[in-house]
């Protein structure tokens, strides 16, 4: 019996190797193991039917030089995450009023909650059906209140504004969970102090409740930032990245040049990028907003 | 709490109402489009005729594509998906949370690293090892790579931390092997994490579309988002029964979170919340 020659830490490491086994080999196959090679095929050239070769830092300095296209989808990509800031005020107020010990609340929220769990392509679909400019349902009510019609998708202004709203119908729902998550959390002796002081509504919201939501706010910013770089299906669906390359995204540009142009060399050096962009913004605000932030 | 007067109330319900209204009008206004003819599709009428309710949009769709198929590959994929992540991701857990092993920790960080970087990075690398093990338009080239993320591993770590030792100690002094304590006792107390972390898992593999997208192509392996955007293709503009091919992948959600809503609401936040 091997127990006899070896130490107990021996055996709990032979034990600990047993229990991380199944889990690690598929770690490190399908998701250490290709972050590794992405940092070394973004330094080769490789159209997949000739051999790679090694061209250095090339397809950075692509990348980053005139003509790449880089500029226009990252503009395009931070109009999107307009939707981020949005999405917070609205489900902030919703988030305070659903809160409010009154009847049927539930079922609002309930409702408020459906787009967040419905599959993002059904959601690109129905909103392409109801932005339709000939038949689509928010046109039909433009005319009836008498308003001009729009061609929501029909110029690269107009597709990104679509895109934007979507995303903030389609994220309302979440960002409300985790407001109202956060509002449990603050102690109502603090409301009663303020309410004792003769403080008014707006000025508790603005003093007590809004800076006490912060780790809240801080969460939805950073995940909405992150998700919203990374938006792929809408696009697909809804614009291909049109009307005038005026919604090609980030992640649409690397899913084209591998998949369409097959420059997976050039493609895994732009998701490096993306990559660089989340973290980046990530550390940024943990670094800034994150010390301003109130932690019960 | 002080009283809420009856003109605050009627705000109140006022802004809650104008809100779901706006929630709520484009999946009904979908859903009436899917039960009208392709002739009325554009009548823009608010309520179907109750004697013209037109199923034949669904019968339509199920031909053209097969949402049948589509439906149980989904299915299979995220359950797959779900039990394959629960199970090695809780025993990988135990050992970051229990065990002894030299660099346990450094491997747990390294772990935590790749939860910050995207989905994008790894896709290029991970199409052509799928392609390496022949699963290019197979079921496991979809399960595999979802299946092993560091979300569960980290979550249930998290988790089993907060679990006393000392259930653990007394049956490991009356002999009780590793793999004994963490079936008979770590995993029916973690029940609650267990099944937020299904939950989860299965919503989002149900929901995935990027990575499906790239593996899939054969009509008969897609799951349902990536088979509507076969239908949107192919039928760009016949509306009524992309409604309905759009209705048949959302309302058996739709129904499943209004039956489990609790549940699926705690796990948000603790798992978001973290």
């Amino acid at each position: 019996m091997p127990h006899f020659f070896e130490s107990r830490e021996q055996r709990e490491r032979w034990i600990a190797c047993g229990f991380l086994l199944p889990n690690i080999i598929g770690f490190l196959l399908f998701m250490l193991g290709p972050i590794v090679a992405s940092l070394v095929m973004s330094l080769f050239r490789w159209d997949i039917f000739t051999a790679p070769t090694f061209v250095d830092w090339d397809n950075f300095i692509e990348i980053f030089s005139r003509g790449s296209g880089l500029g226009l989808y990252l503009a395009n990509t931070l109009f999107f995450t307009l939707s981020v800031p949005l999405t917070m005020a609205l489900a902030v107020v919703l988030a305070i009023i659903l809160d409010q010990p009154l009847r049927g609340m539930g079922f609002f929220r309930t409702i408020y909650f459906l787009p967040v769990i419905s599959s993002a392509i059904a959601v690109a679909i129905i909103w392409q059906w109801i932005l339709n400019k000939d038949f689509g349902l928010i046109n039909a009510l433009l005319i009836k209140f008498g308003l001009a019609p729009v061609d929501w998708l029909g110029s690269a202004l107009m597709a990104k504004i679509s895109i934007v709203l979507m995303s903030i119908w389609k994220g309302l729902g979440y960002n409300i969970l985790i407001y109202l998550a956060a509002l449990q959390g603050i102690p109502d002796e603090l409301y009663e102090a303020a309410h004792l002081d003769g403080a008014a509504n707006w000025r508790r919201f603005i003093h007590i409740t809004l800076p006490l939501l912060g780790p809240a706010h801080l969460f939805l910013f950073i995940t909405g930032f992150i998700s919203t770089f990374q938006l792929f299906g809408p696009i697909y669906v809804m614009t291909q990245g049109g009307p005038l390359k005026g919604t090609w995204s980030i992640v649409y540009e690397i899913w084209w040049k591998a998949f369409r142009e097959f420059r997976m060399g050039y493609a895994a050096a732009l998701a490096w990028i993306l990559f660089a962009i989340i973290f980046i913004v990530t550390l940024l605000q943990w670094r800034y907003a994150g010390r301003k932030v109130y932690y019960s | 709490m002080n009283e809420i007067s009856n003109w605050r109330r009627l705000v109140i319900y006022l802004v809650l109402l104008i809100g779901g209204v706006v929630m709520i009008a484009p999946l009904y206004w979908s859903l009436l489009t899917s039960l009208k003819s392709p002739a009325e599709a554009f009548d823009g009428r608010w309520l179907p005729a109750a004697d013209r309710i037109y199923w034949q949009n669904y019968l339509d769709v199920v031909r053209i594509l097969p949402f049948g198929r589509f439906f149980l590959n989904s299915l299979f994929i995220a359950a797959s998906v779900t039990i394959l992540q629960v199970l090695t991701s809780s025993l990988a857990a135990y050992a970051f949370a229990r065990l002894q092993f030299p660099g346990r920790d450094r491997l747990f960080l390294v772990y935590l690293a790749t939860l910050m970087v995207p989905g994008q990075v790894t896709i290029i690398p991970l199409y052509f090892i799928i392609k390496y093990f022949g699963w290019i338009d197979q079921y496991p080239g979809v399960i595999l790579p979802a299946a092993f993320t560091a979300m569960g591993t980290f979550l249930l770590r998290q988790f089993f931390m907060t679990i006393p030792r000392d259930l653990e100690d007394a049956a490991i002094i009356d002999g009780a092997s590793r793999f004994a304590v963490y079936w008979k006792i770590i995993l029916p107390l973690s029940l609650p994490a267990l099944a937020t972390l299904s939950i989860f898992v299965f919503i989002n593999s149900w929901n995935d579309f990027f990575w499906p997208f790239i593996v899939l192509s054969d009509t008969e392996k897609l799951t349902l988002p990536v088979g509507l955007t076969k239908l949107v293709t192919a039928h760009t503009s016949d509306w009524t029964r992309l409604m309905a091919g759009t209705m048949i992948a959302l309302l058996p959600a739709l129904l499943v979170y209004i039956i489990f809503q609790k549940y699926i609401n705690k796990g948000i936040v603790l798992t978001g919340f973290k």
